[in-house]
């Protein structure tokens, strides 16, 4: 902290010094629980609900949701959306015998004499991920499978397209149901190559996936109750588990350059024996069910209510805040989760009344999210007009979203690299959660980032002759009075940041603005540019000092809070 | 912030902190204050093996061979090629560097580290190893973030300052250590690569901050701002004053270990710095199916063991030898048994090494006891506990009271003579020294057993552990007198298997093992 506020504030002259000083917020309303919200509905609640859930809203699409009203922008939010076409081949280069370019290889055989034709299409994997949030609509389908993919880990690509087939299965289940996705998860081919479960046999089980199945896809850990006994699940549950999901495996590696749609189940690789769970499952047993034992098992977790208070859980975390009180835990988790169990464990019902509550316009959920990095990069793209449509050819394309996905690199978020079966530690790591997203290391990564999109100053390899950043006159221009530097401020402040700011830092922006310029200057620049908006002199003129707001106003800690 | 302008400032508002003439900030900390030494310039290495290490393969027990050869023989590693520290113990091939510190008197071997009902998640054994916490008990500190609590309660606040220019903890990497977390901020600050440091924007900041989650969350991210720009300074001048960068030696983990060298000879009063390497998470593939001396597991050893030489040469070459000590720590060890992908999984107790010219050199323990019969889920049966290490390194390395030290760790746990003086002495093998031993007879056994021990009149508690590692009997707890002691062992309720009889004294920590048939 700042020895200078310290010392103020050990005056006790902190308080009267700043009494006025705030920006007149937004009526917002103080309660909570899950009743529906029905207070006041205006520009800051329709940003609020559509930065969490989306990766970046513009202005347009705020303004639209405000004329919308809750309901019909939620009704938008969760509006199933087509699955988007396959990733595709971008370049001649490597040539591949089974592909062109321009198609999908996602059922192509993957021939081993092509040279990298493995990290070819892993890059082409990476880009259309990219592609798809950054192009996603009002809608909460790339933020649920990026929640899906923080849950049902998988990361390390084993074959593209066994990848590809495992994140279209969370695209298309991402609202659908959980019992039913866990189940086709538990079989899912990355995922038998992710925990080991394709090694799992009659001889030698392996458990690993039968632990996490329990620990951290389901039912989490309680207390350790006894030897072996996480009060959730025990040790001789992992075994018995692990028993019943024997014999499973994935007949095609690296090397194998078939594509094989299933995994293959091996009766003679299973454990035909009866399985029975501890007390923790009121002894139950599994009995012998072949390729089907696996529902079983599936169906006889989800009887304990924590398969769904698990999630609740985590899915606060992810919408709204870290830290559950005990009253969270009644009031919200507890709630969420009677609804999933009432809604036979179907997502979008939980998802929606959540970001419908009451609680999640309070305070206790308002600007309190520190922007994982995916958020942060992506709400900077689409929100200010980065200028991806001036390459328009596949390769260039393909390169570009190439870019972004490595971009978050030093962040520590990228899909596909996940550090653990856990997932993302800032969405589980106690006491700090996503603080951890913010540190010494992470902190000037960031501001780098957009202070090279604000600067228009970032080259891509494989992009020759252009630069890509933020088109700063095209977006102010969607405001209602970019002459006037105070509302422009204001107004860009209110699309940006989730809170309002204060009266000193309204000014330090202004400086930042103008320069040495005077307002009246500013409006006369402004004016210029906007009745010549193609002169790149007078475009010039005006990005400059739009440049200078926006490093600034990128690098204020506000806009790291969502 | 530059380094002038904090000294200015903290010198200025240290002048009305004062109330009959202590600092404001003295009295206001913990009373503990005066029993952790403030001048102590001893410094940390915590090298953290990701993924849980499979000890059986990095230290092999060689009098245990016929038997490993039975359980293990997917992945074991042959008898021969094994570096011997002792005709019963080897290292695996690949840490030669290992081989040189232990000849030079410069490593410790401790067998068999672990804790009482082994948690076999990632995660949890994780927590637990870096909070310095029991498995039962949930602890979001860390053991070092509570060390650092008790001389640095109002961290972040007022820091950098004038007594403390440096950062407190530094890990290396891009995320801080659990092992540094406070109750309020973490002690540790990350960092990746020195030479790039460069101070941030600093905008306007709020005049006030509300106090709600934004609120809080707005205070972190200005703490943490402000303090990198603070760090980044001091950090930049070590670096600089030890000559910047060492090229990139393609061991990622020296390379981690070089920048921590080059703080430390730069002059640098960070007291902790942890780095990491992994994943050791073999489920599969540990080694070549063909030869068991190379793949991933290998690899993994020779960075390791590589790293730690080097290290070590930098530290001496830097005149630092005196104030450095090193400590590998893992989550789990893994099981006895290979499973069928020439891997292993999740185990119990595995070895760990203290390195450094401080270090009382040798081997400290028993090999562990591998019997021709392991079930599928058998791991390493613990000799030491965990916490013991740390309250060893507390005390002797960082020179914490022992009272203080066992409510760091939440109870008082048995130093070991693991550090004792910076001069070379030659190899001494500690198992000797230890006047605690104990027979189990018979063994194996049907339906009793018994146990007879001598002891001090000290403390003990003697318990009965299962082949995961939970403590499923606990015979005597409490003080005994000194003299020969005999317990009886009723094992009827147990299923045949194999047990561990586990005695841990205020002097000693012993496990034997005991079939029940």
């Amino acid at each position: 902290m700042d020895r200078r506020t310290t010392f103020k504030k050990f005056l006790g002259v902190e308080a009267a010094a700043t009494v006025g000083n705030r920006r007149q917020e937004d009526a917002l309303p103080v309660g909570g629980g899950l009743t529906p919200y029905n207070g006041t509905w205006n520009y800051a609640t329709a940003a609020h609900l559509l930065r969490r859930a989306m990766f970046g809203p513009t202005h347009s699409q705020i303004l639209d949701a405000v004329k919308d009203g809750m309901d019909k922008t939620l009704d938008k939010l969760f509006s199933p959306v087509p699955l988007p076409s396959d990733p595709v081949l971008y370049s001649d280069n490597p040539i591949d015998p089974d592909t062109k370019k321009g198609e999908s290889w996602v059922k192509a055989p993957l021939n081993p004499s092509v040279q990298g034709n493995v990290a070819f299409k892993e890059n082409s994997l990476f880009a259309w991920l990219m592609e798809q949030i950054y192009n996603e609509g009002v809608s909460v389908t790339e933020k649920m499978t990026l929640f899906w993919h923080n849950h049902f880990v998988v990361s390390e690509i084993f074959d593209p397209r066994m990848s590809f087939d495992y994140i279209q299965l969370l695209r298309a289940n991402c609202l659908k149901n959980f019992k039913e996705l866990t189940k086709q998860i538990t079989v899912d081919k990355a995922m038998l190559y992710y925990l080991n479960g394709n090694q799992n046999t009659n001889l030698a089980p392996n458990e690993n996936y039968a632990r996490e199945l329990m620990e951290l896809f389901t039912l989490g850990k309680g207390e350790l109750a006894g030897p072996g006994d996480y009060t959730t699940f025990t040790e001789q549950d992992v075994m018995a588990v692990a028993k019943a999901l024997t014999g499973w495996t994935v007949p095609v590696d690296r090397r194998n350059t078939t594509y094989i749609a299933l995994p293959v189940f091996n009766p003679n690789l299973h454990d035909a024996s009866t399985k029975t769970l501890s007390h923790r499952f009121g002894n139950r047993v599994i009995v012998n069910a072949g390729a089907n034992e696996y529902k079983n098992v599936v169906d006889v977790i989800f009887e304990k209510r924590e398969a769904a208070t698990f999630i609740c859980r985590k899915l606060y975390r992810y919408f709204i805040y870290y830290k559950v009180s005990s009253a969270i835990e009644t009031d919200i988790v507890d709630g969420l989760a009677d609804t999933l169990i009432a809604n036979n464990f179907e997502i979008a019902p939980v998802v929606r009344e959540l970001l419908s509550s009451s609680h999640f316009y309070t305070d206790e959920s308002l600007g309190a999210l520190i922007r994982p990095p995916y958020e942060f990069i992506f709400n900077t793209l689409k929100a200010m007009k980065f200028n991806s449509s001036q390459v328009t050819a596949l390769e260039d394309t393909y390169n570009l979203y190439l870019y972004l996905y490595r971009s978050t690199n030093g962040l520590q978020q990228v899909y596909f690299d996940v550090p653990s079966v856990a997932g993302w530690t800032p969405y589980y790591q106690e006491p700090s959660f996503h603080e951890i997203w913010v540190n010494s290391v992470t902190l000037p990564l960031r501001a780098g980032l957009t202070t090279g999109l604000a600067s228009k100053t970032i080259r891509v390899r494989n992009i020759s002759q252009k630069v890509f950043g933020l088109e700063l006159a095209q977006y102010v221009s969607d405001f209602a009075n970019p002459d006037d530097a105070t509302k422009l401020i204001n107004d860009t402040v209110a699309h940006l940041l989730p809170k309002p700011i204060y009266q000193n830092q309204l000014d330090y922006l202004k400086t930042k603005l103008l320069g040495n310029l005077s307002e009246a200057q500013w409006k006369t620049i402004w004016d210029t540019y906007a009745a010549d908006p193609t002169n790149t002199q007078k475009k010039a003129a005006v990005e400059n000092r739009l440049k200078s707001l926006f490093t600034n106003l990128l690098t204020m800690p506000e806009y790291y809070l969502s | 912030m530059k380094r002038r302008k904090f000294l200015q400032v903290s010198s200025l508002a240290s002048v009305p902190m004062l109330i009959n003439g202590i600092p404001v900030s003295a009295v206001a900390r913990n009373s503990f204050l005066d029993f952790v030494s403030p001048d102590n310039d001893k410094i940390l290495v915590l090298i953290q093996l990701t993924g849980g290490n499979d000890g059986l393969n990095m230290v092999l027990p060689l009098d245990q061979y016929t038997n490993l050869d039975k359980v293990r023989n997917k992945i074991l590693i042959k008898e021969s090629l094994a570096i011997k520290l002792r005709p019963d113990l080897g290292l695996h091939p690949s840490m030669t560097g290992l081989k040189s510190l232990y000849d030079s008197s410069k490593l410790k071997l401790i067998q068999s580290v672990g804790y009482p009902n082994q948690n076999r998640s990632h995660f949890r054994s994780t927590d637990i190893w870096t909070s310095g916490s029991s498995a039962e008990q949930v602890e979001t500190t860390g053991w070092l973030g509570r060390y650092y609590m008790q001389n640095h309660n109002s961290y972040p606040t007022g820091y950098p300052n004038m007594d403390n220019p440096d950062p407190l903890a530094i890990t290396v990497g891009s995320l801080v250590s659990q092992t540094c977390q406070g109750s309020v901020a973490n002690f540790s600050l990350a960092i990746v690569d020195p030479a790039t440091l460069a101070p941030l924007n600093e905008p306007a900041f709020p005049t006030t901050i509300p106090t709600t989650n934004y609120g809080n969350e707005l205070k972190y991210l200005i703490d943490t701002l402000k303090q990198t720009n603070d760090y980044t300074d001091v950090i930049k001048d070590a670096y600089d004053a030890a000559g910047g960068a060492v090229a990139a030696t393609g061991n990622r983990l020296l390379d981690q270990l070089n920048i921590v060298a080059q703080l430390i000879k730069g002059g640098m009063k960070t007291k902790v710095y942890v780095v990491s390497i992994g994943t050791f998470d073999t489920h599969a593939n540990q080694c070549d199916p063909d030869d068991h001396e190379i793949g991933t597991h290998a690899d993994l050893l020779k960075q390791l063991s590589d790293a730690i030489a080097g290290f070590q040469t930098a530290i001496d070459q830097s005149g630092n030898s005196k104030r450095v000590l090193g400590m590998t720590f893992s989550e789990f060890g893994r099981r006895i048994k290979a499973n069928d992908s020439t891997g292993t999984d999740h185990g119990s107790a595995a070895p760990m090494f203290l390195f450094g010219s401080c270090v009382n050199p040798g081997i400290l323990g028993n090999n562990p006891s591998i019997s021709a019969n392991v079930s599928n889920d058998e791991g390493v049966a613990m000799q030491y506990d965990f916490r013991s290490i740390y309250a060893s390194i507390l005390i002797d390395w960082f020179e914490v009271t022992p009272a203080i030290v066992s409510q760091l760790l939440f109870k008082e746990f048995q130093k070991l003579p693991v550090i004792e003086g910076c001069s070379p002495t030659s190899v001494k093998d500690y198992d000797r020294d230890f006047s605690l031993d104990f027979e189990t007879y018979p063994n194996p056994a049907q339906e009793y057993s018994k146990i007879s021990f001598e002891t001090k009149d000290e403390f003990v508690r003697i318990s009965v552990y299962n082949s995961i590692g939970s403590e499923i009997q606990i015979l005597y707890s409490g003080r005994i007198s000194s003299g020969k002691h005999e317990m009886n062992l009723n094992l009827k309720d147990l299923e045949s298997g194999n047990y561990y009889v586990r005695i841990a004294s205020e002097s000693a920590q012993k496990t034997k093992a005991l079939i029940k048939l």
